[in-house]
């Protein structure tokens, strides 16, 4: 994550990284790039707060999973969790939240190797949504373009940008999926008092 | 007979993916959205032990461990917080407050079985 001054729509930013999370109700961006991996917008429209994630899922649900996906995928629950901790500490409430969904295309797939892994990504977040019965406003899913999103977090509007995927975005992405490798069946801390 | 196993989490798809995994390994369970239901829930219940989340509305997880070791009924019941939080400050006031162990998420099955086949003995 780092900070810095958008010259075109001037004002203070914030870029995510795949795995980060931010919320705010300053008048700044937050923003991402987002290939195949997935980013929640949340608000609260009595807090004037929003936040985002980014975020692609650590294992495949495959039809030999039992029940919900919830029971396999740890990590997509993590960026889930801690995105909605950063608004219960501010006081708010599951029930006032709602959420827009970006990203989750095609667009580096052959590179990864693992197929449906956009569309695992979009179907979490809609699974996990539904399960907090929390309502999905808006989403902009699919396809096979990568996306930059700017969120600005005290009007929840988002402008998105259709982009075509950089090389940038393809070590990013390499980069996120190792880390994802090396977690994976790992942790989490745990300490006995 | 099956240990039971009190799950206290704001977040539907935590507890239900914390019950599967429970149950997955013979344990029973119960479940509480919030430190508020938690307590009254678990007001003349008897459990094994408590896993319970820190940010939740109406009670959090903190103050509940603290409101249930005043309890005869708790005073010495496990209780292990799994959260995001991470930071000493927040653990200390966990074990300040009377937890018994402090697990972080993500948190894959095996180690949050391990640590609680620790804290059941």
């Amino acid at each position: 994550m780092y900070k810095y001054y958008d010259n075109t729509l001037k004002k203070e930013s914030v870029n995510l990284a795949p795995g980060e999370f931010f919320v705010s109700s300053e008048d700044i961006i937050i923003n991402t790039i987002l290939g195949s991996c997935v980013a929640v917008a949340l608000y609260d429209p009595e807090l004037k707060a929003a936040g985002l994630n980014h975020f692609m899922l650590a294992e495949s649900k495959t039809p030999h999973t039992a029940g919900s996906v919830f029971n396999i995928e740890r990590y997509g629950l993590y960026a889930m969790d801690a995105l909605i901790n950063g608004f219960i500490k501010r006081g708010s409430r599951r029930s006032r939240l709602q959420a827009k969904i970006f990203g989750g295309s095609s667009v580096l797939e052959s590179s990864g190797g693992k197929m449906n892994i956009g569309a695992d990504n979009i179907a979490f977040a809609e699974e996990y949504l539904s399960a907090e019965n929390i309502p999905v406003i808006n989403h902009d899913t699919g396809g096979d373009r990568a996306r930059r999103i700017y969120l600005f977090p005290q009007s929840f509007r988002v402008l998105l940008r259709r982009i075509q995927p950089g090389s940038q975005l393809r070590r990013q992405m390499d980069s996120y999926r190792t880390r994802l490798e090396q977690i994976k069946g790992r942790g989490g801390d745990s300490i006995l008092f | 007979m099956d240990q039971t196993i009190m799950i206290v989490d704001d977040s539907n798809a935590i507890r239900q993916s914390v019950s599967f995994i429970l149950k997955e390994n013979g344990y029973d369970t119960m479940e509480a959205c919030d430190g508020q239901d938690g307590l009254n829930k678990l007001k003349d219940q008897k459990v094994d032990l408590i896993i319970t989340d820190v940010n939740m509305p109406n009670k959090d997880g903190i103050t509940m461990v603290k409101e249930l070791r005043a309890t005869d009924t708790h005073k010495f019941t496990p209780i292990l917080v799994l959260t995001t939080e991470s930071q000493a400050s927040i653990m200390q006031e966990g074990k300040s407050a009377g937890a018994t162990g402090w697990i972080v998420k993500p948190f894959s099955n095996d180690k949050l079985i391990s640590t609680i086949k620790k804290v059941l003995g």
